[in-house]
């Protein structure tokens, strides 16, 4: 397990390098395993889901390390589930900030449609805000 | 302007069979209320077309196929139309990532009081939040802002927040689409489903 002292370390910045890239390759096979359900293939989209399963384990091992290493992930914490409710809260309302710059970016770049894109995308956030409250309320 | 009810929401696959005609048709409604100031904020205002464009998306995007998730976006996106003589509006803060995250949460907060409309009449009308308890519970770069505007339309724009002093007058195809929302009839949208 990574200790406290060693946050910040090279190990630590390699670890978060590997863990987003074991959360884009779970995402590109099962990108491929749906491409091949849609070319009839369907041995094959089975053989792309479980490859993503696998990265997905490779994922959660970086992020217990990462954890493990006393620092909160990205900021965010992980706990109980009210936690875990909370955090994702705190997931949404960073990610919609992170919208905002792309859009600026885009607009000075003439890339109307990626500002298109990305209004849309904020808008959904306005929905998993108002559902992770109705969660939180439940809980609460 | 009328709030979307059940039946203004077509299924999955009917939307799918519709979506690039109706894309092309709310791109042209979108554009006029699509306004920038500067690079620090964009006003999104909205209307029945525009807000029924929002939920048949996030129901496109995110494969929502239940009775339960369809009415939950209704509740979610039907505050974003304004009553008789209101004008509401997403306002996206655009370029916070520079800023201090405690200064950033400040802005949110404050800023949309701040927010307002000069109408044809000279009058200035400053922004009200909306009662949308969840959303305003959780301040971020995205607020959902209201203008009562009565009779009369908007013709400027602007913030007398203190980090952010700034006027934009409002072209004639922005002021036209404005004030055609604020006279907006109950009409049922098209395509009709019924």
């Amino acid at each position: 397990m990574l200790k406290k002292k060693q946050f910040g370390s090279q190990t630590y910045n390699l670890l978060k390098q590997a863990f987003a890239a074991e959360c884009y390759a779970e995402k590109r096979f099962q990108i491929f395993a749906k491409i091949a359900l849609d070319e009839g293939l369907p041995d094959v989209a089975t053989a792309f889901y479980g490859l993503a399963r696998s990265q997905n384990l490779h994922a959660e091992v970086h992020f217990d390390l990462l954890e493990s290493s006393g620092e909160l992930f990205y900021g965010l914490k992980t706990g109980n589930t009210l936690e875990n409710i909370e955090t994702a809260l705190s997931g949404e309302i960073l990610k919609s900030d992170e919208y905002t710059a792309l859009i600026t970016t885009a607009r000075d770049e003439g890339l109307m449609n990626v500002v298109e894109s990305m209004e849309k995308i904020a808008m959904t956030e306005l929905s998993h805000i108002h559902r992770l409250d109705s969660l939180e309320k439940e809980f609460i | 302007m009328r709030k979307l009810q059940r039946f203004d929401i077509m299924d999955y696959l009917l939307y799918e069979e519709k979506r690039e005609e109706l894309r092309r048709n709310i791109m042209k409604i979108k554009r006029p209320r699509r306004i920038f100031i500067k690079d620090k904020l964009l006003f999104l205002f909205e209307n029945t077309e525009m807000v029924r464009d929002h939920v048949l998306e996030t129901i496109r995007l995110e494969k929502l196929f239940s009775e339960h998730d369809l009415l939950r976006q209704l509740d979610v996106f039907n505050p974003l139309i304004g009553e008789h003589g209101e004008l509401r509006c997403t306002m996206i803060v655009l370029n916070s990532l520079d800023w201090e995250r405690p200064k950033r949460m400040k802005m949110w907060k404050e800023l949309a009081s701040h927010i307002y409309l000069v109408l044809d009449d000279g009058q200035k009308v400053y922004a009200q939040i909306p009662e949308i308890p969840a959303i305003n519970r959780h301040p971020c770069s995205i607020r959902v802002l209201k203008f009562v505007c009565g009779s009369h339309y908007p013709v400027k724009i602007g913030s007398d927040f203190s980090d952010l002093k700034v006027e934009e007058k409002l072209s004639v195809a922005q002021q036209k689409a404005l004030r055609e929302d604020l006279a907006a009839s109950s009409n049922i949208l098209e395509p009709a489903l019924h």
